[in-house]
């Protein structure tokens, strides 16, 4: 039997996680529920009615040719963010976390990429990389090294390494501030009682500052993968996911299957996928930083 | 017999000032009008102020959006702005247009008056758009620097090499591919600039009973003099990154002489500051037939609550308003006036080489969605691979699959 106390606190719980759970629902379980039954359909994106069509959009996208290109760039991203990203960000958090001159200001300089808006960021890195635009390539040419001027955007998949660049530099901020966070949180007498007994700087972030902080680097570097797999802003600003599909991933070809092809219902099997590639790396991420808690 | 005569007097004036009041009803409200030419605000605001004027009680609202996602939302959430444009990419069937847009027929737009909109009309017979403007096409070019440079406008693809030779020779860069800007052009090389080569209003809904439609012999012929362009040398210094933006600047500088794109062109280069005088056009290289284009249409939407101010609105849009004008674009009625380049351009027809482009049939889109063409990619990839044959016979080989799927 319940007390009357008990029975007013479960209500007060209900009442509290109604709101929540009942907006939890509708805007996130409800049009992922929605995103699966689409991509059973030849839906348009604007008619009232769709035909069921199977795994078809399914079985186009793993057989077209366009899927090992963004299979490709999706790696290629993933490499260039996850290994880059976090070994700059964490060799800056390092380096503000000693008595620098000046860190204050190379600090904020340095995290001031995140405030920019994802547009501005990328207008200003299509300009960069112009052949006849980037300064890089004004600044060869009046060394007269013209004949070495890059060609940041081309058929090659190297374009993709651009645009990676972009995400990186907009980020790797961010993560400096985590990791920053993480080893100020690292007692300083580690590091004195390491001094005495003649640890080296190289031997402390070995043995005092990477193990102090792992939790932070894997939950890090999973946030970070995660963005990396959703790239969309930069090649989509950039290039439009071209020349050709040359910097296609899975989320402006989602956009170019919506809205330049009407294809609402491929368009929403390759949401499906992303989903489900999001969703093994959280449980990975659960699994391990579960692991390392342990 | 005096009193019936003031009474039947008193009731005429009474139906006849309630018929003029419902009459006033009419158009009162508010309607909204989405457009694309986000770039003409300044304009179409001018238009809307001066209906708005003559029309006390009336207030029509502008959206100007330029992404089509929003219009797929608006269609499918059965939202849509009462006035709307119809993006290419909504591919929408003639069989569908009495489902989302209401019959234009009462408003007296006759296609002996304004080009197009035979296009405009459902599979009923029905008018349900309006085009958003008439494109003609050729080559624009910079006539100060030809002048400089002692060239006249080519006449035949051999002149065409010979100006570009000149140009180069003379720190022109002779031709801009305009090979990114933004995912529109290129495919218009293909499609468009295709009808002009074939000579043909309708050959893009010929090429439904083609197991392999795409061909250097026959669509494909400017694609292929562009690809020659880039192995003589005669374009920009790195297509892959020159924006639009890059290109009109360079011509309207005189660094670029020439690019392939619709009289549309020549209001924006003028607002840049560009003389209209040093603005030309000349036909595309070995080509006897100008196919005039329409640009976006613009329709009523079925779930307008206030049809006679939409009605009244749109006609007014189309006439007095001069709406296309108003947008940069040639106006759809015949006798329109033309800018300069375009004159110039025109001149050059005989009357029967000046034809109106038919609208994509139904067939035609339902293969390209099928097939997931992506057409500016397609011309992207025809101009850049090591062998374009190949490039062809894969769209062929797409187009193929696609049709046999569809049953056509």
């Amino acid at each position: 039997m319940l007390t009357a106390q008990k029975k007013k606190a479960r209500l007060t719980i209900f009442f509290f996680l109604v709101v929540p759970v009942v907006l939890l629902i509708t805007f996130s379980y409800y049009p992922c529920i929605c995103l699966v039954r689409y991509s059973f359909t030849n839906w348009n994106g604007y008619a009232p009615t769709s035909k069921f069509v199977g795994l078809k959009n399914y079985i186009n996208l793993f057989t077209s040719g366009d899927f090992s290109v963004i299979f490709r760039n999706m790696l290629i991203h993933s490499v260039m963010i996850l290994g880059l990203q976090t070994i700059l960000a964490l060799y800056q958090s390092v380096i503000f976390s000693s008595n620098l001159r000046g860190r204050k200001i190379f600090f904020s300089l340095l995290f001031l990429p995140y405030v920019f808006n994802d547009v501005a960021v990328s207008l200003i890195f299509g300009y960069m990389y112009s052949y006849t635009t980037s300064p890089v390539n004004i600044l060869l040419n009046s060394m007269g090294l013209g004949q070495y001027a890059v060609r940041f955007i081309s058929l090659s998949w190297t374009t993709n390494i651009w645009i990676s660049f972009v995400h990186l530099w907009k980020y790797t901020g961010l993560c400096m501030i985590l990791f920053y966070s993480a080893l100020k949180s690292v007692p300083t007498e580690l590091y004195e009682a390491s001094a005495l007994d003649g640890a080296t700087t190289v031997q402390q972030l070995r043995y005092i500052t990477l193990p102090s902080t792992k939790s932070v680097v894997i939950l890090n570097l999973f946030l970070t993968l995660n963005g990396a797999i959703q790239l969309f802003s930069e090649p989509q600003l950039i290039t439009q996911g071209g020349p050709g599909n040359t910097t296609q991933t899975l989320a402006t070809y989602v956009y170019q299957l919506a809205f330049t092809h009407s294809k609402f219902g491929k368009a929403s099997a390759v949401g499906v996928l992303l989903v489900v590639i999001l969703f093994i790396v959280w449980i990975a991420k659960s699994i391990v930083i579960k692991k390392e808690v342990e | 017999m005096k009193k019936l005569l003031s009474l039947a007097l008193v009731l005429v004036m009474v139906l006849s000032c309630a018929s003029f009041a419902s009459a006033e009803e009419k158009l009162e409200g508010t309607i909204t009008l989405m457009t694309f030419k986000a770039n003409k605000d300044v304009e179409i605001n001018a238009m809307v102020e001066a209906y708005e004027a003559a029309h006390p009680g009336v207030d029509i609202v502008v959206e100007y959006e330029t992404d089509d996602n929003v219009v797929y939302t608006r269609f499918a959430a059965e939202d849509a702005a009462d006035i709307t444009f119809i993006p290419g990419s909504l591919n929408l069937t003639t069989t569908t247009y009495a489902d989302y847009f209401l019959p234009l027929d009462d408003l007296g737009f006759d296609s002996a008056t304004m080009v197009g909109l035979d296009g405009c009309r459902g599979a009923d017979g029905k008018l349900y758009m309006v085009p958003g403007g008439v494109i003609y096409r050729g080559i624009l070019y910079n006539k100060a620097v030809f002048k400089k440079l002692g060239l006249e406008a080519p006449k035949s693809l051999d002149e065409f090499w010979t100006v570009c030779e000149t140009l180069k020779q003379n720190g022109v860069v002779p031709y801009c591919t305009t090979f990114i800007n933004d995912g529109y052009t290129m495919d218009t090389q293909m499609c468009e600039v295709g009808d002009y080569y074939m000579a043909s209003p309708n050959y893009r809904n010929e090429m439904v009973a083609l197991d392999a439609p795409f061909s250097y012999d026959t669509n494909l012929q400017f694609v292929k003099i562009i690809r020659e362009c880039i192995d003589r040398g005669y374009v920009e210094a790195d297509m892959y990154s020159y924006t639009g933006t890059e290109c009109t600047n360079d011509f309207i500088a005189g660094k670029l002489a020439m690019t392939s794109n619709g009289d549309y062109m020549v209001p924006y280069y003028v607002s840049s500051g560009m003389a209209e005088e040093d603005i030309g056009m000349f036909p595309y290289p070995g080509t006897d037939t100008l196919v005039v284009n329409t640009d976006i249409c613009y329709a009523i939407y079925k779930g307008c609550k206030n049809v006679p101010l939409a009605k009244d609105f749109l006609k007014y849009m189309f006439g007095e308003g001069n709406f296309p004008a108003r947008c940069g674009l040639t106006p759809p009625t015949v006798g329109a006036p033309v800018s300069a380049p375009v004159a110039e351009l025109l001149a050059l027809y005989p009357a029967d080489k000046i034809i109106t482009s038919a609208a994509n049939s139904d067939d035609f889109n339902a293969i390209i969605s099928e097939a997931e063409m992506d057409l500016h990619g397609f011309v992207q990839n025809l101009l850049s691979a090591a062998d374009p044959q190949a490039v062809v016979d894969e769209y062929n080989a797409k187009w193929k699959q696609a049709k046999d799927e569809l049953g056509l």
